[in-house]
């Protein structure tokens, strides 16, 4: 140990203020690093998921109005059935 | 199998975004953990256990911090340089990913080391700031970081943007011999390396055994978080291929 007390230890010989402050400085901006690509990994995962969620309920929506005579004819069934996977998927997209 | 072929394929292996991401989650927890672990070994050590200085007293112990993010910054922009070059002469995707977690963590570190110096400096010659050969290419890093970051935002198409960023890191790659011997061709206020490869250092065990520690402690935390960008990168990258939907769904 190169110091006789923890006082002692803080002050630094009175250099405190000099050593605290790179230290300081350093571990801050390296916890800082972590925090941000840590957050970052955990929102791409959640962002993708659900992207592939939509995508995947559009599909399903698609295949069960794929039997649809025409597509102008669309809207009009759409307007009389209850919502769907795919018009709630839609409606997703331009929330 | 040789040891070649072995690192042959190793090298194929690590430009599949898909190998790498499937297979690195627990690299990263080792090199986390090893990393958080060193970290505070060394700064222990180098805060409370080692000696002062004779001459700086206790204010020397800043360059227990200063010094591996002094030598990370370039580092860092050398391995900028190499995944320019891949990306450039193997058309390698993987070198792009690599460069774009890279620069952030980069620029942070340059600054550190920067920071740390100048906090140095002022109670040791007398004076946040002095303009010498090593401090200033060590601030004209930390503006290439800076250029390598605007490069990318300013491009739309993220092939030519990559391509840009590649070019200018190898340029910019001359820097990094200059800061290295700055302070042997010019008359500079920064002292000389006093740890080097291959020769004794100009400090005793107490102080270079928690100094050598921190280094690799710094070395290992970079690793970790570029590992951890990089797989954020990848995800973002391979964000329409068949394993990553299946991976996130």
């Amino acid at each position: 140990m190169a110091f006789e007390s923890a006082a002692e230890f803080f002050a630094m010989g009175g250099h405190a203020l000099y050593v605290w402050l790179a230290y300081g400085a350093t571990w801050g901006v390296l916890a800082a690093l972590v925090v941000v690509a840590r957050v970052a990994s955990r929102q791409t995962l959640t962002q993708l998921g659900a992207q592939h969620r939509r995508q995947s309920a559009r599909q399903t929506g698609a295949s069960q109005t794929a039997p649809q005579p025409a597509p102008d004819a669309a809207p009009q069934a759409s307007s009389t059935q209850p919502r769907t996977a795919t018009t709630q998927a839609l409606a997703g997209d331009h929330s | 199998m040789t040891l070649t072929a072995r690192l042959k394929r190793f090298w194929h292996q690590l430009g599949s975004p898909r190998w790498l991401y499937l297979n690195s989650a627990s690299w990263l927890r080792f090199l986390g953990w090893g990393a958080a672990a060193l970290l505070v070994c060394g700064s222990v050590w180098g805060l409370a256990i080692a000696p002062a200085d004779y001459q700086q007293g206790n204010s020397y112990r800043i360059m227990f911090v200063h010094v591996p993010t002094a030598l990370l910054s370039q580092s860092c922009f050398l391995l900028l340089a190499t995944a320019g070059v891949v990306l450039l002469v193997w058309r390698m995707k993987m070198a792009d990913v690599v460069a774009q977690a890279a620069v952030p963590v980069g620029m942070a570190i340059t600054a550190l080391a920067l920071f740390s110096g100048a906090v140095w400096g002022r109670p040791t010659w007398g004076a946040w700031w002095v303009s010498d050969a090593r401090t200033v290419s060590t601030l004209v890093l930390l503006f290439l970081y800076f250029a390598l970051f605007a490069l990318r935002q300013s491009i739309p198409r993220a092939e030519a943007a990559g391509r840009a960023c590649a070019v200018l890191a190898i340029v910019g790659a001359i820097n990094i011999p200059i800061i290295k011997y700055s302070v042997e061709w010019w008359n500079t206020m920064h002292q000389v390396s006093s740890l080097s490869v291959g020769k004794r250092p100009a400090m005793p065990a107490s102080m270079y055994l928690p100094l050598l520690l921190n280094i690799l402690a710094f070395y290992l935390f970079f690793a970790y978080l570029l590992l951890l960008r990089v797989r954020t990168g990848i995800l973002r990258q391979e964000s329409g291929a068949r394993w990553v939907r299946e991976l996130v769904t």
